[in-house]
């Protein structure tokens, strides 16, 4: 098997291993997870699958990849992966390098162009109709005056929405007033809630994290707060051991702006300009998990509508008028 | 329009319940379908089902 | 109860855990459950929904749990088995498609889905095919097996739904121009049929594509359709669609003779189009069809010839005879006969397909001494014993004797094989043959066929003439064209029809008869 590419900081990590074992730590239709010594996860991912931090593209096709179990022992070196069972063996020699860190090179887009890319997902979100993950809770939600939760007459929802919907809202409140520490407090209730593998509350977060440390990013630097970047290391914190290993290291990733391509290349959309039309991209992001995705744009669509609505225009000063 | 009618209008989109080949030839010809991995109710015993249909009228 | 499946470190990608979730609830006996991680906030949300357990502490975040309310033991395992199911199936090499258990699972993950095949047994069949019902669902049944009373059960919430409720017994429909279950590759076309017969509607539909034209819907109706007990229920109802359907310019209804009662609604019916309708009720009353303005048949093949004229805007003509010219016809007849000897009578015809061996024996009628069959025209000529056979001889191979605990002929040719080391032998002159391909059948009837001819000849010193025809056409995977090369490759004589293929044998035979006086 060869890896066609490769995420540099795995990259990075298989060339600083002498010999280093690790074993497998799930198999799904279309990808495995290993496990290395220290506990990361290092994903490798079959043809058509979207790159990410600490992973590799391979070539294959999902129906070659048999003969792979958990717990199978494997052999991390610099020229590639042994996988001790089946004898494959994954070599990275002749691999292509993507580098995961967030990019912010490109034409900027006005803060117009911002909020319409902010209500294309809106939209989308709508349009699909969704019954699972928290997204439906959209109809929930208003941003242009500070962050309100309405009690519509919406499409009904589904028992995740329901539970959480109290506690999504007390979050965006804090993070629309700033109020970092506050909105750490909330993290244990939030953290590792809904069904699948990245428990649809982690995405959402990791769609609010990504949104944050762009945002913050393409900040000048008189105008940084340092808060954001801090805070968003702490969630990542506090969500250690809350959540499942594989929600964990995504949020190690998120909090830092590293997602994957077609998440970075989704949020990028909306702060430069891109020659593939949004809802192109929104697609892509969509067809993540069975609910990863919508989730993650929902956590998207939140952060930049509250960030975008705080951009009000500046006041003209009342000139006074002068006394004679 | 008679409802059948209409199903004349549209593409067909088939669910396949049983012998397999008959879905591997819609496959085949690009038809959308998928193949249920059907099993009889409580593993085909009698009593069970019987049992079941029981419950399913009370309920 | 409340009942818990836990798997410690377990992790499944997300839209299996989506497809598990709605698998378990759709499950008899199954209240609430969830399934999930075990991460603090879903066990939470465990408790609230009132799945509360002790086991719940020991699970975390990186465990996979499942916690139901179940009415009973039974319950909870079939929730596990599904599970199971569903994990195992993902992992299979079969492209790993989602393979629901249940219906109500598969309508789920397929919204859109308009039409469900069932070829389950038949215990099981009337049941899912009501709930395919109640989901709106057009329905095929393939399965036999299946009361009459259910099948009138189950057409008429078809027929109060506006539904297909083709069967019990339905072997061919073709949809929207998809061949579904054992049907041809037919050009779309302005000719609707609708059938009561498998084999016949092949048949039809199969030489109406040869002669040029095709088909708009063909719509089976299973065997008893036209009985009384059922009243034609579902050929009712499709003629009102083939009515409404601008597609449709010519309407077939191909069946065994109906009911008198079923005969006349059917024929009312008839009347209140002005397309023209063609009506095949297979050596049935000609007079009572011709009366309500519909054009009777005299074979399958003239079926399909009338409906192809009436789609040109011709005046349709009876057709007896053949193809060729028949003096050629008659010359071919004398050449095949040269070299069979005196010690060689008999006639051997193997079907495979039901209405072709019945339309066989209707048309070699009671001459030559009498045909004995499985499926006699009269009972005196019922073969008593299906292995030592004497005289003139018919079988439809179809038939529950021959199919006990082995596949149906057209999917397994070697039911015909081997009959052909028993049926045939020194007495024999001629052996008659179908051979059926397009979807459903074998991958290749005709070598299978030919492989058998083949195996024949080398087995005996006498030589035999042996006639087939091919129901199917090109488009068909095995190819019209090179089934018949396949054929024509063995010494096997190819007719256009069953029709042709029956009357060039009665020729045979009556040649033979005339040597055997001289």
């Amino acid at each position: 098997m060869e890896a066609q590419l490769l995420s540099r900081d795995l990259k990075a990590y298989l060339e600083s291993c002498r010999k280093s074992e690790g074993k497998i730590h799930s198999v799904f239709k279309d990808a495995l997870n290993i496990q290395t010594a220290n506990g990361e996860l290092i994903s490798i991912l079959t043809a058509g699958k979207d790159i990410e931090p600490m992973s590799a593209l391979i070539s294959a096709q999902p129906r070659e990849m048999k003969g792979f179990y958990q717990d199978d022992p494997v052999e991390l070196s610099s020229k590639g992966i042994l996988f001790k069972n089946n004898n494959k063996w994954l070599s990275i020699e002749k691999s292509k390098v993507w580098h995961p860190e967030i990019s912010i090179q490109g034409e900027r887009h006005s803060i117009e162009a911002q909020k319409r890319c902010v209500e294309d997902i809106k939209q989308k979100l709508v349009e699909e109709d969704l019954t699972i993950g928290l997204s439906p809770l959209i109809h929930y939600l208003t941003f242009n005056e500070g962050v309100q939760l309405l009690n519509k007459d919406s499409p009904a929802l589904n028992e995740y929405c329901d539970f959480i919907q109290i506690r999504l809202y007390q979050l965006l409140k804090a993070l629309n007033d700033r109020h970092y520490d506050e909105a750490l407090t909330l993290m244990p209730n939030f953290v590792g809630f809904g069904p699948g593998l990245t428990p649809s509350s982690d995405d959402l977060l990791a769609g609010i994290l990504v949104s944050l440390v762009y945002e913050e990013s393409m900040k000048e630097a008189s105008l940084r707060e340092d808060q954001v970047l801090v805070f968003s290391k702490d969630v990542y914190e506090i969500c250690v051991g809350k959540t499942t290993s594989v929600s964990e290291q995504m949020l190690k990733f998120a909090s830092r702006g590293m997602v994957s391509e077609g998440y970075r290349n989704l949020i990028r959309s909306i702060f430069f300009k891109d020659q593939v039309p949004m809802h192109l991209r929104i697609e892509t992001v969509l067809k993540h998990g069975a609910s990863s995705g919508s989730d993650f744009l929902f956590g998207v669509y939140c952060m930049n509508s509250i960030r975008l609505n705080r951009l009000k225009p500046i006041e003209p000063i009342p000139v006074k008028e002068c006394e004679e | 329009m008679h409802k059948i009618n209409q199903l004349f209008q549209k593409d067909l989109k088939v669910i396949n319940m049983g012998l397999e080949s008959f879905y591997k030839d819609l496959k085949e010809q690009d038809v959308a379908v998928i193949h249920m991995n059907w099993r009889p109710r409580a593993g085909g015993n009698p009593k069970m089902i019987d049992l079941l249909n029981r419950l399913k009228s009370n309920k | 109860m409340i009942q818990y499946e836990i798997r410690k470190n377990a992790y499944y990608d997300s839209v299996t855990l989506m497809l598990i979730s709605k698998e378990i609830k759709n499950i008899e006996g199954v209240g609430d459950a969830i399934v999930g991680m075990g991460t603090d906030l879903n066990k939470e949300l465990t408790v609230n929904i009132g799945l509360k357990h002790t086991l719940l502490d020991a699970i975390s975040p990186n465990d996979f749990y499942i916690a139901a309310e179940v009415d009973s033991d039974e319950s909870m395992k079939e929730v596990i088995e599904s599970v199971e199911r569903l994990l195992t199936a993902k992992k299979t090499a079969a492209g790993s498609d989602y393979r629901p258990a249940t219906l109500n699972s598969a309508v789920e993950h397929f919204k859109e889905a308009n039409l469900v095949i069932v070829s389950i047994a038949g215990q099981y069949a009337e049941e899912e095919v009501l709930n395919a019902l109640d989901h709106d669902l057009n329905v095929m049944l393939f399965s036999d097996n299946v009361s009459i009373e259910a099948e009138l059960r189950m057409k008429q919430k078809a027929v109060s739904k506006e539904l297909l409720m083709m069967g019990p017994d339905c072997g061919t429909a073709i949809i929207n121009g998809i061949p579904l279950a054992f049907a041809n590759v037919v050009k779309k076309g302005p000719i609707g049929v609708v059938g009561a017969s498998g084999t016949g509607t092949q048949e039809v539909t199969a030489l109406i594509d040869q002669l040029g034209s095709g088909c708009s819907q063909v719509i089976g109706t299973g065997g008893r359709d036209l009985k009384s007990e059922i009243g034609g229920l579902m050929m009712l109802q499709s003629i009102d669609a083939l009515i409404e359907d601008p597609e449709t310019k010519v309407i077939v209804l191909i069946s065994k003779p109906p009911a008198p009662e079923v005969a006349e609604k059917i024929l009312q019916k008839v009347k209140l189009t002005s397309k023209p309708v063609v009506v095949d009720f297979i050596g049935g009353n000609q007079e009572t069809i011709k009366n309500a303005g519909a054009y009777a048949c005299l074979t399958l093949e003239d079926t399909a010839r009338k409906a192809v004229a009436l789609a040109n805007g011709m005046e349709p003509v009876d057709f007896i005879g053949f193809t060729e010219d028949e003096s050629v016809i008659d010359e071919l007849v004398q050449k095949s006969l040269e070299g069979i000897k005196p010690t060689q009578t008999n006639l051997r015809a193997l079907y495979t397909g039901g209405t072709l061996a019945d339309e066989a024996m209707k048309l070699l009628g009671n001459t030559f001494g009498g045909i004995y069959s499985n499926i006699p025209l009269s009972p005196e000529y019922e073969l008593q014993n299906l292995n030592n056979l004497k005289g003139h001889v018919c079988l439809d191979l179809g038939e529950d004797q021959f199919t006990v605990g082995r596949p149906h002929p057209m999917i397994d040719p070697s039911t015909r094989t081997d009959r052909f080391k028993t049926d045939i032998d020194e007495t024999v002159a001629v052996v008659l043959m179908d051979v059926v391909i397009g979807y459903g059948s074998h991958e290749n009837p005709a070598l299978e066929a030919a492989q058998s001819v083949n195996a024949l000849r080398a087995s005996y010193d006498e030589k035999f003439v042996v006639v087939a025809s091919i129901t199917g056409t090109e488009g068909d995977p095995q190819i019209l064209s090179v089934s018949k090369a396949t054929l024509e490759q063995e010494g096997i004589l190819v007719l256009p029809s069953n029709a042709q293929a029956v009357r060039f044998v009665h020729k045979l035979l009556t040649a033979l008869g005339g040597m055997k006086h001289a």
